[in-house]
């Protein structure tokens, strides 16, 4: 049984910090609970304070502030869903978002959660590292940037330092002839935990020429994690089938050798030639479409 | 031990929670609101679902102290007096409660579905009640009953 002495609900950033401070190593946060309850009463966590952040405004929000999208760490993913920012070339996060557990799992988990387990099956991951995401930190020190990838240390370890959370996450706004697409392979429509994620980001010009790729997988690692090799194939060639073929052939050698000696390696470097495709097919034709009048 | 302020159902209350007490625990031995319902414990089954602050949630994931301030709306915050709501009377009429463990959450999610969009369609009802498992009914009747509650509530408006 866990055990919770203290408990704490921060109404702005500063009693945050305040509150962090004093609890120490002992300290937990709290948002959504999605994760955080379950690991409380299966015994995985043995905190003894939780300090919640599901009420802090300052840490909901999504704007766009000098041609970067900045998303709050408190953000959830039914506002990534109903924001009309993700509806477009960048409808590859929301789509992430939808595949989340439930309904009630949107309603509360929230992207900052999502990304501080650590959990190599994190649906929104994929997304936000094919959109070379950097995270904000914030401590009593100030606030600390890097990029989302270097952030993550293993399977549920990230480099947040004692008295430091994750504030928000940024990312720069698609341009004309960019997109992202996602798709998701899991064993059930809902509440089904990924079995592979993918998500393609791709600047493509006008003669179907690759200026820039970025390939993201979840489910496929100890964290969700870019797949270099996979991008070394597509950048900077023309788009043709017979490339896409050679990167769906390259991508299954990637995952065969990385998961080597597992049962499911059959599976899933079977599995993953069909999902990047899609997720592919998705980011090119987002890339393709026609710019509306007043948004890029 | 600590005292929290919330709304319940309408009501604004005071209640002593313990640190450790999660918000099914409050609703079901504090108020002692037992539609809400524990089935899995850990957000599979939406048997605790309950509207926080207007949105669908499962009570058994969130901490009794994380509801302070807020407005929580269980099962018997629905309807008024001996008048049910419509998707209860729909749920009624249809055939959808069997056992009847799964169905205080079913409503719920029905109930914050239709907030949100009136008139959905079979595939919008399914995705809705989505983190609601039922093992009795086959979910067919369920989805009929939102339909006719949806229409029922169309038709009143």
């Amino acid at each position: 049984m866990y055990d919770i002495e203290k408990t704490y609900k921060p109404r702005s950033i500063s009693s945050l910090l305040d509150a962090m401070e004093e609890t120490g190593q002992e300290g937990k946060i709290i948002a959504g609970g999605t994760d955080v309850v379950v690991k409380l009463r299966d015994g995985a966590l043995t905190s003894k304070a939780l300090i919640d952040i599901s009420g802090l405004k300052e840490m909901q929000f999504i704007r766009e502030i000098e041609g970067k999208v900045q998303i709050g760490a408190g953000t959830t993913f039914s506002d990534i869903e109903e924001h009309d920012l993700f509806d477009g070339r960048l409808k590859g996060l929301k789509e992430g978002a939808m595949e989340v557990g439930s309904p009630q799992i949107r309603n509360a988990g929230t992207l900052g959660g999502n990304i501080c387990n650590a959990s190599p099956a994190a649906d929104t991951v994929p997304p936000l590292l094919a959109l070379d995401t950097t995270v904000v930190l914030c401590s009593k020190k100030g606030l600390r940037s890097m990029k989302l990838e270097e952030f993550f240390l293993g399977k549920g370890k990230v480099d947040l330092v004692p008295g430091e959370f994750l504030y928000y996450i940024e990312f720069e706004q698609m341009t004309r002839e960019q997109g992202l697409g996602f798709e998701k392979l899991g064993p059930r429509k809902a509440l089904a935990i990924s079995k592979i994620c993918t998500a393609v980001f791709i600047d493509l010009d006008q003669d179907l020429m690759i200026n820039n790729i970025r390939i993201a997988n979840g489910s496929l690692g100890p964290n969700s994690l870019r797949e270099r090799e996979v991008e070394n194939i597509l950048k900077g060639e023309k788009l043709t089938e017979a490339l896409k073929e050679k990167a769906q052939i390259k991508f299954k050698e990637v995952i065969n050798r990385r998961l080597k000696g597992r049962r499911d390696v059959d599976f899933k470097e079977e599995a993953i030639r069909g999902i990047f495709r899609e997720a592919l097919e998705k980011s090119i034709e987002r890339a393709m479409e026609k710019s509306k009048e007043g948004i890029q | 031990m600590k005292t929290i302020n919330l709304k319940i159902n309408g009501r604004k209350r005071q209640i002593e929670i313990e640190e450790n007490e999660r918000l099914l625990d409050i609703i079901r031995e504090g108020f002692h609101l037992t539609g809400t319902k524990e089935g899995c414990g850990e957000g599979e089954c939406g048997a605790c679902s309950v509207l926080l602050n207007g949105k669908l949630v499962n009570a058994c994931m969130i901490m009794a102290f994380q509801a302070e301030d807020s407005e929580v709306i269980t099962i018997e915050g629905l309807g008024e007096n001996e008048k049910l709501d419509p998707i209860q009377q729909a749920f009624i009429d249809t055939g959808a409660v069997q056992c009847g463990f799964c169905t205080p959450g079913m409503v719920l999610s029905a109930k914050a579905l239709l907030m949100k969009n009136p008139t959905p369609t079979k595939q919008e009802i399914r995705r809705g009640i989505s983190g609601n498992l039922c093992r009795c009914t086959g979910y067919e009747k369920i989805v009929e009953a939102v339909e006719l509650a949806a229409k029922r509530i169309a038709e009143t408006d």
